[in-house]
């Protein structure tokens, strides 16, 4: 057994299906491929010891986005206080154009956002979802989302500007 | 970004295949269809690299320790004089070199004295240097991947005084065992669950490495971070 009642093969078979997502989405976030391999095995042990709930998402996407999102923020906090220089990756295909702006912003707020409201950021200007898939992903209603959204552009405006990359 | 789909959309597509209404997108849309193929290109060549298969190991590696019957009571390299030891923590500088700056520290210390090597029945005090970080949790790691929590004893990392070398809590006790011990440092109070579970994470990886918990690599997520290995002699 791999542990949480998973045999090293089915195991093997999450891995094989969502490790790269994870590990593209966290470099986006991190910049650095050592921080976002330990981002996945940060994100698959806590898939293992919350299998049920994993399982029952209708888009298992949307719990490998929402997981993966706070372990990335998580480590950008712990390391803002080592590392304030972060290598830039440009190569993410996934991401639209203003995503290093997008990324650069966020890091330089991380201060002055709540977690939540990183999550949004995160996913709204990093990643261009729409408010219904950010609803899906946070498990939040759209009416919460809309105003979330709203209040995070007008901080984000008061903290100096919104990137380019905002939907 | 509107006009095309997210990041989130190409990775299920990617992964577990689209919405329709990705899909129909994808159809009449030749930049979508060249960022799904270039993600695809990306997964593949991640899972040629020997870090994927390696993680995958360590993850496995972890898992099936967690799965595994509880092993305790289990030999401990340090045996903590608990409860009213460490229920009241002194914490008073000691010595006159207080310090703000620089990298955080953790020491212990026989006497006022900074040792790394100790026999069984010693006594030994724990001792850090915050550097200006205002909170802390120390830990024990032995060779068997064995984590022990030193301080504090509560679910969150503590307040720690300023100053190069704080003592915390009363001497403890030195068991048989060589010990790596690692203190965590922060400007606020954290879950010492969550340090734990990345320290127990590093040592799986140690081993899973071949390598000895007790020369572990500081994950970053317990940054900033200091450690300091004992030996114990008999």
């Amino acid at each position: 057994m791999a542990g949480a009642g998973l045999s090293r093969e089915e195991l093997k078979r999450l891995y094989e299906r969502y490790a790269p997502v994870v590990f593209r989405r966290a470099r986006t976030l991190l910049g650095r491929d050592a921080d976002a391999w330990d981002a996945v095995q940060e994100v698959f042990e806590k898939m293992l010891s919350a299998h049920d709930s994993f399982r029952g998402e209708a888009q298992p996407m949307t719990w490998i986005y929402r997981i993966t999102t706070n372990v990335a923020l998580n480590m950008l906090r712990a390391r803002k206080v080592r590392e304030p220089v972060l290598t830039v990756v440009d190569d993410e295909p996934s991401v639209g154009v203003g995503s290093v702006e997008a990324r650069d912003l966020l890091r330089k707020w991380i201060d002055s956002l709540t977690e939540r409201e990183q999550q949004v950021a995160t996913l709204l200007f990093l990643d261009g979802l729409t408010q219904e898939e950010i609803a899906d992903v946070l498990g939040l209603s759209r009416k919460t989302i809309g105003r979330e959204l709203a209040e995070l552009r007008e901080k984000a405006a008061s903290l100096g500007a919104v990137p380019r990359g905002d939907p | 970004m509107s006009d095309h789909l997210s990041a989130f959309a190409l990775d299920e597509v990617a992964t577990d295949g689209g919405s329709p209404e990705a899909m129909a997108h994808l159809a009449e849309c030749q930049p979508c269809r060249e960022r799904l193929e270039a993600v695809r290109q990306q997964h593949q060549t991640l899972k040629g690299t020997r870090e994927f298969q390696a993680r995958f190991e360590a993850i496995a590696a972890t898992t099936a320790k967690a799965a595994a019957p509880n092993p305790w009571p289990r030999r401990l390299a340090i045996v903590l004089p608990l409860a009213a030891a460490l229920a009241v923590f002194i914490l008073s500088p000691i010595g006159d070199d207080t310090r703000l700056k620089g990298a955080p520290t953790v020491e212990l210390l026989a006497g006022e004295r900074p040792t790394t090597q100790a026999k069984p029945g010693d006594r030994l005090t724990l001792a850090v240097g915050g550097a200006g970080h205002t909170h802390a949790a120390v830990f024990a790691i032995d060779a068997e991947a064995q984590l022990t929590v030193l301080w504090p004893p509560g679910d969150s990392t503590a307040a720690i005084a300023p100053g190069a070398r704080v003592p915390l809590g009363q001497p403890f006790e030195v068991t048989a065992g060589d010990v790596v011990v690692i203190a965590s440092f922060g400007d606020r109070a954290r879950p010492v669950a969550e340090l734990r579970e990345a320290l127990e994470r590093a040592a799986a990886k140690a081993i899973a490495a071949g390598t000895t918990p007790l020369e572990l690599g500081l994950p970053s997520t317990i940054e900033p971070a200091a450690k300091v290995r004992l030996e114990v002699g008999r």
